[in-house]
């Protein structure tokens, strides 16, 4: 008799803090994976020298590490560094969506993933609009450069978390895959976590 | 009215959620959210496609679960109209889908 393998998605919320206790907990009854098991180091600035100086200093100590984008220059350098896992928010204080066909292609090449922040929907309706066409815009280029995208809660608060199903629901909702998005997170994990675990000459993150 | 022959009946979804808060939640406070963040999410067109409905007698104050009733297709707009909703009567609050099924009898 035939014998058939079943995979069972693992659903990580890849930037979920696990500072508050409460938190925490409440990820994990939603379904979440816990956010304990790994580290993330999201980080923001200005200036692309300034993140390049943390990564290259904090690479080997977390799971993920992702870069709030903004202006067009780290946007495109953090899609060509390949030690860097996430772009998160590339449209941030920007008119367009700061995301497009060079920076999917890179993005592709260097298996950075593109992250949807929910927390940015939860705001005030006007936003909400220009958040979700971002986002279409954003996805319709990731299908067709083939680059990975995923999506985080961004949760600070008990209340600002989300059912893992229904945040692929949403992502269905825009016209893509919802299983894609969570398994860019764990492929992220899974592979980042081989390369701290091991010693060998693989286990390095290449520039 | 003389009931409609089953390939002429709209295939539909029973959403069963719940409701996440400090307090307990009536359903009316609910239903107003809903049409609420329905509206702002699919807008009335989509909504009058999908016909959703909160249904009253399957709505539990106690466990705060209740059910929702909307045409197949619209699963995944409505889902993401209810995780839009964060707030009721000024109480942080979010829902989340517990199962959804083709009948009504097998979310008991």
């Amino acid at each position: 008799m035939e014998s058939f393998q079943v995979s069972i998605l693992k659903l990580y919320d890849l930037c979920l803090k696990d500072e508050d206790e409460e938190l925490v907990s409440k990820a994990r009854e939603l379904g979440w994976q816990n956010p304990s098991e790994y580290d993330t180091l999201v980080l923001e600035e200005a200036e692309w020298g300034k993140i390049k100086r943390q990564v290259d200093q904090n690479r080997e100590e977390y799971h993920v590490v992702g870069v709030k984008g903004g202006s067009q220059k780290i946007n495109r350098e953090t899609v060509s560094d390949p030690r860097i896992d996430l772009l998160i928010h590339p449209g941030k204080d920007r008119k367009d969506s700061g995301f497009d066909r060079g920076t999917a292609q890179l993005a592709a090449q260097n298996n950075v993933s593109l992250c949807l922040d929910f927390s940015r929907i939860l705001e005030e309706d006007k936003q909400r609009t220009h958040v979700l066409s971002e986002w279409r815009k954003n996805l319709g280029l990731c299908k067709k450069y083939n680059a990975d995208f995923t999506v985080s809660t961004f949760a600070t608060t008990e209340y600002e978390l989300r059912h893992p199903r229904d945040l692929m629901s949403m992502v269905e909702s825009l016209g893509f895959s919802g299983t894609e998005a969570f398994d860019t997170s764990e492929t992220i994990i899974e592979k980042n976590r081989r390369k701290l675990d091991s010693d060998s000459p693989s286990g390095v993150w290449e520039r | 009215m003389k009931r409609k022959i089953p390939a002429e009946r709209k295939s539909q979804r029973y959403i069963k959620f719940k409701i996440h808060s400090d307090i307990d939640h009536c359903l009316s406070d609910i239903v107003e959210e809903f049409w609420s963040s329905v509206h702002s999410y699919m807008g009335s067109k989509d909504a009058s496609q999908a016909e959703p409905w909160l249904i009253a007698n399957k709505f539990s104050r106690q466990n705060q679960e209740g059910v929702i009733r909307v045409n197949r297709g619209f699963e995944d707009d409505l889902r993401t109209s209810l995780i839009l909703i964060d707030e009721v009567q000024g109480e942080d609050v979010f829902l989340s889908t517990q199962d959804v099924s083709g009948t009504l009898k097998r979310l008991d």
